[in-house]
């Protein structure tokens, strides 16, 4: 198992340069000049002679592979540059907002579990009967909803009717994550309810199902100690999928609630063009896939032996 | 001889299934019918029928783990009493047991050990795993490992092992040799007759007629989903003493007896004909074959046939 996870380890390095590289690329072919942005956003006007002086001290003369070596250095040390548009370093900003998605990630996840996990079992135990029909119905009408309308729609009954909860920010304590978790947790629970259900009721009809019956195993034993161990397999896979897409914030909930995260940071980066900004959250969007990938699979090793002490494929 | 105590009677079973064919509109497959077997104490009976015609759904029938969606109909009388769902509850794992086709039928997630002993971490029940085991020369290792890390000969014994934890008065081996080299099959079926020789019934179930005869006391000849005749394995040593023609048919495509086969297929539960199942295949079929067949007795024998 060490091993397994040391292995994986090492492959990540390739993987996390190449991701380097290409952000880095795109940011100088992508991007328009960085003094010219500079220029236009500070509002001072600099001739060419300056400008060029002001590219050597920032050694954008030099070749790009060096400039590259520069960058990855300076990243590494975390020090990934100033934003265009605040002149703070980003790589400060970056971390300042990143508690306020993840506060919101597992806030979310855990509602989608609790609530998806028991209500798919009991679709799939109650199999076309009242129960699951109840269920599945409202999780369709869940799944059509966008996000957007959602939270409008909860905004309205819950702080401007009720007036219970906050409108917007993450200022009141308990009371503002309440909103922004609804949200995401509807849409969510809707979509895993039905996938646990599928997932229970496929392992429900195979063979060993049977067998456990015909050795007189209760159904709950059953349902809890074999089927729903199986189902994790499938279920553990798309959360991991779900943490990922969270902690890279989710744009229209975090802009909607003005939450204050790295989602409504980079949506905000990109409107003003703030390539620094927008480069960290690249590099962050592929680090939290590659590690959530990584926990995946180890996640399957440790649940399922025939990944675990079947022949090792590398 | 005394007479034995009958640990099964099925009478008249069936089992059918609902379907939804062209959108709304339900039919029912009647997949088993007219089904009637008998099991004594001490007494191995094979149900012989080729594939698709019903005979896993015999056995699930049985333990009550029929798919939400079948129907059972008839009587299935255990130990002398109606073996009712609550019964079946009680019983399976313990008095009734099943010997499965494959390791399929294990969970693929948990060792073999405590799957056996159902999840048990009790002296006794691991004394007893441990006797089992020893007396089908399993390892104990073998108790720490996974259903996927067997070897084709150990899964089988260990399939063996799982119907033994209970107290076996009935066992039920459904097709449990499909794919075994022919020595390995003789040592599956030794188990059987093993337990069949300490007292219990034993009913397997398979498509192998030659294998059948070699260790049954009886063999139930199963055809379209219906038992067309309960002969005594002995009957099979000459034509004449069999009594049904798909019997008899049976019989001709043995490989020492010709291997010569008949005409046609077994019908598909939507096609059947009225009447006796195997009429269009039969070369004494006449206008009496298409109505109710009864099963009557004949020679010792069962046998639903008219002309036997």
């Amino acid at each position: 198992m060490k091993n397994y996870i040391a292995k994986r380890l090492l492959q990540l390095l390739p993987i996390l340069l190449g991701i380097t590289l290409l952000s880095f690329l795109l940011m100088n072919t992508g991007a328009a000049d960085a003094v010219d942005v500079m220029e236009s956003n500070t509002g001072s006007v600099m001739t060419e002679d300056e400008k060029n002086i002001l590219r050597e001290e920032l050694g954008l003369h030099r070749p790009l592979y060096q400039q590259y070596i520069v960058w990855l250095g300076n990243l590494l040390r975390g020090d990934m540059g100033e934003s265009f548009v605040s002149g703070q370093p980003v790589f400060d900003t970056f971390l300042s907002k990143l508690p306020a998605t993840i506060y919101l990630t597992i806030t979310s996840i855990l509602l989608t579990v609790f609530l998806s996990v028991p209500l798919g079992i009991l679709s799939a135990v109650k199999q076309n009967k009242i129960t699951d029909y109840l269920i599945r119905c409202l999780s369709f009408i869940g799944n059509s909803l966008p996000n957007f309308f959602v939270s409008l729609l909860l905004i309205y009954f819950f702080s401007l009717k009720l007036n219970l909860l906050p409108v917007m920010g993450n200022t009141a304590g308990w009371k503002s994550v309440i909103l922004p978790t609804l949200t995401l947790a509807l849409s969510m629970t809707s979509k895993y309810t039905r996938q646990v259900r599928a997932t229970v009721l496929e392992e429900l009809n195979k063979d060993y199902v049977l067998g456990a019956r015909a050795r007189g195993i209760e159904e709950k034993k059953i349902l809890y100690f074999s089927v729903l161990r199986a189902s994790m397999l499938t279920i553990v896979t798309l959360l991991a999928l779900s943490i990922g897409s969270l902690l890279g914030g989710t744009a229209i909930v975090e802009s909607i609630f003005m939450w204050d995260g790295v989602g409504k940071m980079a949506v905000d980066a990109i409107t003003m063009r703030d390539y620094p900004v927008i480069q960290v959250y690249v590099i962050w969007m592929a680090i939290i896939y590659v590690c959530v990938n990584l926990f995946t699979d180890i996640f399957y090793h440790y649940l399922d032996p025939r990944i675990r002490l079947g022949k090792e494929e590398f | 001889m005394k007479e034995k105590k009958t640990v099964l009677n099925i009478r008249d079973f069936s089992v059918s299934f609902e379907q939804y064919e062209r959108g709304f509109h339900k039919t029912v497959l009647p997949v088993i019918r007219n089904l009637d077997v008998t099991v004594h104490e001490g007494e191995m009976v094979a149900v012989v029928g080729s594939s698709g015609s019903g005979k896993s759904l015999l056995a699930h029938g049985i333990l009550g783990i029929l798919p939400y969606n079948a129907t059972m109909g008839g009587e299935i009388w255990y130990d002398g009493e109606l073996l009712t769902p609550k019964r079946q509850k009680m019983l399976r794992g313990n008095e009734i047991v099943l010997v499965p086709q494959s390791i399929a039928f294990l969970d693929p997630l948990m060792k073999i050990g405590s799957q056996i002993r159902k999840g048990k971490k009790d002296k006794a029940s691991k004394a007893r795993l441990d006797k089992i085991f020893e007396g089908y020369h399993l390892k104990e290792e073998v108790q720490g490992l996974y259903p996927f890390e067997l070897s084709g000969g150990m899964n089988r014994r260990v399939l063996v092992s799982t119907a033994l934890m209970g107290n076996p008065k009935l066992v039920i081996a459904d097709e449990p040799t499909p794919g075994l080299h022919m020595d390995m099959v003789r040592r599956v079926m030794s188990h059987f007759r093993e337990l069949a020789d300490k007292g219990a019934g034993v009913l397997l179930i398979t498509h192998d007629l030659e294998q059948a005869l070699e260790v049954a006391d009886r063999v139930v000849v199963f055809y379209a989903g219906t038992t067309v005749e309960d002969a005594a394995a002995s009957d099979f040593q000459a034509q004449e003493t069999l009594r049904h023609p798909y019997s008899k048919a049976l019989w001709r495509a043995l490989p020492q007896n010709g291997f010569q086969f008949i005409k046609g297929t077994q019908p598909y539960v939507k096609e059947l004909p009225d009447g006796c199942p195997f009429g269009p295949r039969c070369e004494y079929c006449t206008a009496e074959c298409q109505k109710e067949i009864a099963y009557r007795e004949v020679q010792g024998g069962r046998v639903r046939c008219v002309h036997a």
